[in-house]
């Protein structure tokens, strides 16, 4: 027979094996409220998923246009690699969006229900990988239109999409929590994306912020931004190249970092959310 | 945090009426019994409720700036409550509103934490605290109940098996391939209240929810519910229909801002709330509305 026994507790992490043995028990309930969520959003029709790759491939125009044709750019980075490094920083940034409210919104559920809350954040990241996944065929299109080499090193777009999940869970389950806490976190949220992205090698590619003119006042800094090296990853494989040792390491260690870090804090503060809804 | 408090008095709903006093059948048991299916223990739960209108980090940081205090007092909602549940029965929990019986279900249901003491559940546990928990009104019927089925805790399987029963105890006809915001709330409840009661758990909560539907539809729920008390073996039930609660419990515990009063024969303590708060043994308030 199942025996619970509750406990007062401060901001403390529970029980691990017994918690994700919990959540992997759940992880249909995970798999269908993502699912609802989808096909309540229309994301499932012929209409809703155009959409879905219709507005990032429209922003990519309007970026191409702003920083290669307008301010006269170099054509070294060019409208893929801008499509390219705007889908996978879109998936990460999509992810913690849709995790911004998981919990607040989640209201009667967490209230009504016991369960492990990380299923809400792995919930809303499976919803930003499954709206990431048709722009990832859209950057096959443009790839193949634009005649560009094909090689055995894209394989690793793979491992930078993992990473890339991998920050996504983080950083959404961390701004979930603080969204409990501060109502208007999903409010600044944008405006941290928006910056985010002009701080990221996604508009311009990693050597023009390490060697050219726009790099000039963050210099190396630029390294220890969070997507750097996923970002990197991405633009080597999909120029067919071995990516650099760098990237990997960086790359690596800012997922794992994050993943580990965000999860954490989220599961010390779960059992407060019921309060606090 | 304690220094931040606007005011040390804990809030609380005082109407100036004399209080209750605990009844002896309330003492705590000196060691509690081995087959008890819930053991609490010495149980308080405070919350901390924000005064502010918006609980924003805009807000937060304005106040810092104006170096003025976060304002926030505290609600006892249980203070020291020790019992068992006995396994295989039904336990009613009744108690004037603020007593305390939802905080208490909750906490039970692993829910809400204790803010000290400790409550011990021997069990599966499947709660009915408020219907349809988990719902999309823009999804069919059919959706909702997979949806409100594995959110309950049942598997894929056991909702797809379970379906037709479910479809046909709600009975909705072709309502069931609809979106649910095209229901009435009466149909929107009875959909919800299938779902819940079609599990198999230990241990079952209930709180508030047994009011759904028509007349006919609440003849049934009534049939379900004696069913469900036979295999789920022990539950909780709170409710304010004193007659409901007289029909279904074994026993009654009488919970008063956080306290307990009384426990015992559902008839006996029922007639002791009734006297306390004055009301008499009118029908109206022994009704479910």
């Amino acid at each position: 027979m199942q025996r619970r026994i509750y406990k007062p507790h401060k901001a403390s992490v529970p029980n691990l094996p017994a918690y994700f043995s919990e959540l992997w028990g759940r992880r249909d309930f995970a798999l269908e409220l993502a699912h609802t969520n989808l096909r309540a959003s229309n994301t499932n029709t012929v209409l809703g998923q155009l959409w879905l790759v219709l507005n990032p491939l429209l922003l990519a125009g309007v970026y191409f246009l702003l920083v290669v044709v307008l301010s006269g750019g170099s054509a070294s980075h060019t409208f893929p690699d801008i499509a390219a490094g705007l889908f996978l920083f879109f998936y990460i940034t999509g992810a913690m969006q849709a995790c911004v409210n998981a919990v607040t919104n989640a209201g009667s559920l967490v209230l009504n229900m016991s369960f492990p809350k990380m299923l809400l954040i792995f919930s809303n990241v499976y919803v930003g990988l499954r709206r990431f996944l048709p722009t990832l065929l859209v950057y096959l299109v443009i790839h193949i239109v634009w005649g560009l080499p094909w090689s055995w090193n894209m394989l690793w777009m793979l491992y930078a999409i993992v990473l890339s999940t991998l920050l996504g869970l983080g950083l959404g389950a961390l701004v979930a929590t603080w969204q409990v806490y501060f109502r208007d976190t999903s409010q600044f949220l944008p405006y941290f994306i928006r910056i985010w992205l002009y701080a990221s090698p996604v508009l311009y590619s990693a050597e023009m912020f390490l060697e050219g003119p726009i790099g000039r006042h963050v210099g190396q800094w630029i390294q220890l931004n969070p997507v750097f090296g996923v970002l990197g990853i991405w633009h080597d494989a999909l120029a067919g190249h071995m990516p650099a040792t760098s990237y990997f390491v960086g790359g690596t260690l800012w997922a794992v970092a994050l993943a580990v870090l965000g999860t954490l804090y989220f599961i010390s503060r779960e059992r407060e959310f019921a309060v606090r809804l | 945090m304690s220094s931040l408090s606007a005011s040390d008095t804990p809030l609380e709903r005082t109407t100036g009426d004399p209080e209750p006093v605990a009844h002896e059948s309330v003492t705590p048991p000196a060691v509690h019994s081995d087959d008890a299916a819930v053991v609490v223990d010495d149980l308080h739960i405070t919350y901390r409720v924000n005064l502010e209108r918006k609980n924003s980090l805009k807000n937060a940081l304005v106040r810092k700036a104006r170096k003025e205090k976060v304002r926030f007092r505290e609600v006892n909602a249980i203070k020291g409550v020790t019992f068992d549940v006995p396994a295989g029965q039904c336990t009613g929990f009744i108690g004037a509103n603020g007593a305390g019986k939802s905080t208490l279900m909750r906490a039970i249901a692993g829910i809400l934490p204790p803010t000290k003491g400790q409550i011990e559940v021997r069990g599966k546990v499947s709660t009915l605290l408020a219907l349809g928990v988990g719902f999309n009104s823009a999804l069919t019927g059919r959706e909702n109940v997979m949806i409100g089925g594995l959110a309950a805790g049942l598997t894929r399987a056991e909702v797809t098996e379970k379906f037709e029963e479910i479809a046909g105890f709600a009975d909705l006809g072709d309502f069931i391939d609809m979106p649910m915001r095209t229901y009435s709330s009466g149909m929107f409840s009875r959909l919800a209240f299938s779902v819940a009661v079609f599990m198999e758990p230990d241990i079952l909560i209930i709180d508030e929810a047994l009011s759904a539907g028509d007349a006919q539809f609440k003849q049934r729920a009534g049939k379900k519910m004696e069913e469900l008390m036979g295999s789920a073996g022990t539950m909780l039930l709170v409710s304010h229909a004193l007659s409901t609660i007289q029909e279904l419990s074994d026993e009654v515990i009488w919970l008063h801002k956080g306290r307990l009063i009384k426990r015992g024969e559902p008839a006996e303590v029922c007639d002791a709330y009734l006297e306390f708060l004055k009301v008499g043994d009118e029908a109206i308030v022994m009704e479910d509305f």
